[in-house]
């Protein structure tokens, strides 16, 4: 449901880019939804 | 990170299986097995297709009394499992030929945020929960006019060759084109022309799913106090879960989930108290024309309002109760094992005349069904949204493929419910006003007119069952949701609870199909805001202003066009003298189909164009299928001379009633022929435009695969390949050999592992 995915975010960033700063989880999750906003995900019928 | 050469792959065959790397410091990324099918297999596979031969026969030749609903849940799990097992395959081995050695969007592109490789597993759930809507609940049980047997049939069969098979091949050549949308690979392999008639087309028919959906809500909603309480009350839940995540305890999704589904179950219950009072019954006794424009209202509203307040948590709220209703309505009927009421086919099937919806079996069934055996729409989430969470190509099978299996199993689900309701009771919630006179007793006599097997009804029967479900009345309740409500009460409350839960359970339905159907109006009003604005952006000059997505006052211009759009034709539904739902869904099931044939044009294209040819068939097969059927309604809807059917022929006589201030067909007053006009000018509009926009697209990929064919076309789309670094298993279970590879790549230490099929979800 996407309890693990800040998580994976903060493994993500030490794999690609280690020793920077890791944004908080209010902030990865504000980052998502504002992903959402600019690109909207389709539900179906 | 490095990204290693293709000279570094290497290949290990160990008897029938060979190892793929891509980095000879890292374990296989890939595994082809190549053993033959084991004796224990085939007596499996033996043993299900004897079972499931079974199944068929009880269904179609058992001409007894009764026959029981479980045999079309074993007719359909089995016929699932051949196919899954052997037609998916062949379309894996002939057409797909996953690379497992290559990686995926998700892959690539992984940023842990839009792109991020999923276990297949969370992914089947994810995928599952995007494409399954009201549409397979609700269109079966409109088919259900007549019998259950075509129904069956085609919700299985078609799902097996072609919905499965649409959606398998999007995903997967979106999943080889960087996880583009349909509209983009349309233009792409189609040109311009095709490419533009298929944007616009899905914008189109986005808006007709739209009214559509919200039409089926307020059928649903309209006069009933408890419905509207216990909808209204989601709003209020989802706002508390968005400040939750936001502020309080960000990321804890389940968590806040299991507190809204608590929230929302209690909503239901309150509901019935709330219907109780004055007050209550005051509030939320809403008309249809009242609750369309709250509807509209919310629909704008959602669409504009920031992500994390209303859509995300509703969108957490939906899944878990749509994963869990439709469980339990597979337990409940397992369980209740409720015998059908309805006939194998009914004199409706050939004679057209049916009240839930115009025109014989050949084409409107199959335009009715829609999502339950193949729907357009799925090509929208099969391209774009799921390539980029997809671990490896060869899961493709499993999420696509499957995925439509599972929504067509929620289709045969929803069609036996309407089936075991009383044949006069599933009549009198399903015909239209006009044809019922809206009271039980005209009801009655209505229904007992129209020549059904079974004892007649009378008006106090009517009455009892709608008290019995703590509903003043449920004569033409139409849309399909109340009847699936009540059929689903007619389980459940055998199962959990007894006599006493029934008025909760088919209030949990209602509230379950709505919560889902504002779901899909919210975000599907937001993606079509999102193509309008891009097609005005495209079209240049001050327009151009449009491109930017952070530019609020364009955003709330295009919510407000795309709102209208819908919302017009939701009030000209809800106020349509010749009933609504049965006019208008027949769009919107040409429409989905219509999507279909777009979805499977691109792919075949595709298909050809890779050389495979020998293989377009399959494909090919359901596009030719598709079209025919959706050509033959879309002509029957535009030159039909019977009144029943044809728009224009409506329009014409209610033009020429109008003219001579007379009364036309089911109109009342001269108010309604005036509507009658207008109405079916829309409608009558729409089935042309749908049409033509999909005969250019076809047109155009006739043209595309013939030069294909000839050679010296254009070259296919594909992005180069690059090597994976992550492994995954491909199916559900795990094979030794994938288990044994999964162990190497748990073994290597935390920052060389890339391997996602191992974290707790």
């Amino acid at each position: 449901m996407g309890d693990n995915h800040y998580r994976r975010y903060v493994a993500h960033r030490e794999r690609t880019h280690p020793g920077e700063p890791v944004c908080s989880e209010r902030d990865y999750w504000r980052m998502r939804h504002a992903a959402t906003e600019r690109n909207p995900q389709s539900r179906c019928c | 990170m490095s990204t290693p050469t293709a000279s570094e792959r290497s290949e290990e065959t160990v008897g029938d299986i060979t190892y793929v790397r891509t980095d000879p410091d890292l374990p296989p990324v890939a595994i082809i097995d190549r053993s033959p099918i084991t004796t224990k297999h085939k007596i499996v596979f033996g043993v299900i297709a004897l079972l499931g031969a079974i199944a068929w026969a009880m269904i179609a030749f058992f001409r007894g009394e009764t026959v029981n609903a479980v045999w079309f849940v074993v007719a359909a799990v089995c016929t699932y499992l051949i196919g899954y097992r052997f037609y998916a395959r062949l379309i894996e081995m002939k057409i797909v030929k996953p690379r497992d050695d290559n990686a995926t969007p998700a892959e690539l592109f992984e940023n842990a945020t839009d792109y991020m490789p999923t276990d297949r597993r969370v992914l089947f759930g994810h995928h599952f929960a995007a494409i399954a809507g009201a549409g397979p609940l609700v269109g079966p049980v409109l088919a259900m006019q007549m019998g259950y047997l075509p129904g069956t049939i085609w919700i299985i069969i078609g799902a097996v060759f072609a919905g499965c098979v649409q959606d398998y091949l999007v995903l997967s050549i979106s999943t080889r084109r960087r996880g583009r949308s349909l509209g983009q690979m349309a233009r792409d392999e189609l040109g311009t022309i095709g490419g533009a008639a298929a944007i616009v087309g899905v914008l189109v028919i986005m808006v007709i799913l739209l009214a559509v959906l919200a039409l089926v809500v307020v059928g649903a909603l309209a006069e009933s106090p408890w419905g509207v309480f216990s909808i209204a009350m989601t709003i209020p839940i989802a706002i508390f879960m968005g400040f939750y995540l936001r502020f309080l305890r960000p990321g804890r999704v389940s968590e806040v989930s299991l507190i809204g589904v608590v929230l929302l179950l209690f909503a239901v219950v309150s509901g019935g108290w709330v219907a109780e009072t004055e007050w209550g019954a005051d509030w939320f006794t809403l008309s249809k024309v009242t609750l369309s424009w709250c509807i509209i209202i919310y629909g704008f509203a959602a669409s504009v309002l920031p992500v994390w307040l209303l859509l995300a948590p509703r969108d957490y709220l939906s899944t878990f109760m749509k994963v869990g209703t439709i469980a339990l309505l597979a337990i409940g009927i397992l369980v209740a094992r409720p015998i059908m009421e309805a006939p194998a086919v009914s004199s409706f099937a050939s004679s057209g005349t049916g009240p839930v919806f115009a025109g014989s079996l050949f084409p409107f069934l199959f335009i009715t069904i829609a999502c339950g055996a193949l729907s357009g729409f799925h090509a929208l989430i099969s391209s774009g949204t799921t390539p980029k969470l997809l671990q490896k190509e060869s899961q493709m099978r499993l999420i696509g493929y499957g995925g439509m299996l599972t929504e067509s199993f929620v289709a045969i689900m929803a069609l036996i419910t309407a089936a075991i309701l009383n044949q006069h009771l599933y009549f009198a919630i399903n015909a239209p006003a006009a044809q019922t006179g809206a009271t039980a007793q005209t009801a009655a006599d209505y229904v007992n007119g129209l020549g059904l097997s079974g004892s007649p009804i009378t008006g106090a029967e009517i009455t009892a069952a709608a008290e019995g479900v703590g509903e003043e009345s449920i004569v033409s309740r139409t849309g399909g949701a109340p009847t699936l409500a009540f059929g689903m009460s007619e389980v459940l409350h055998k199962v959990f609870g007894g006599e006493g839960l029934k008025a909760f359970w088919y209030h949990f339905a209602i509230m379950f199909e709505a919560l889902f159907i504002l779901t899909t109006v919210d975000a599907g009003t937001r993606v079509a805001r999102f193509m309008l604005s891009d097609g005005l952006s495209n079209l240049g000059g001050p327009l151009r202003k449009f491109k930017d997505p952070s530019w609020r006052i364009g955003a709330w211009i295009c919510s407000l066009i795309v709102v209208a759009c819908w919302g017009g034709i939701l009030l000209m539904g809800v106020t349509d003298p010749l009933g609504g739902i049965n006019t208008l869904f027949p769009l919107f099931g040409i429409a989905n189909q219509l999507l279909a044939a777009i979805a499977l044009t691109v792919v075949t294209v595709v298909v050809i164009k890779r050389g495979l040819l020998k293989w377009a068939w399959i494909p090919g097969v359901p596009l030719l299928w598709d079209l025919t059927v959706t050509m033959t309604a879309s002509w029957q809807k535009i030159f039909s001379g019977d009144p029943k059917l044809g728009y224009w022929k409506q329009h014409s006589i209610c033009e020429a009633a109008q003219e001579a201030a007379k009364l036309c067909l089911t109109a009342k007053t001269p108010g309604d022929v005036d509507k009658i006009v207008r109405n079916t000018f829309i409608q009558g509009t729409l089935s042309i435009v749908f049409a033509s926009l999909v005969v250019i697209v076809f047109a155009a990929g006739v043209m595309v695969a013939l030069k294909a064919i000839r050679g010296g076309g254009q070259p296919l789309t594909e992005d180069e390949p690059v090597p994976s670094r992550i492994f995954a298993p491909s199916g559900l279970i795990p094979t030794a050999a994938e288990k044994e590879v999964q162990k190497q790549w748990d073994a290597l230490p935390e920052a060389r592992a890339k391997s996602v099929g191992t974290g707790a979800h």
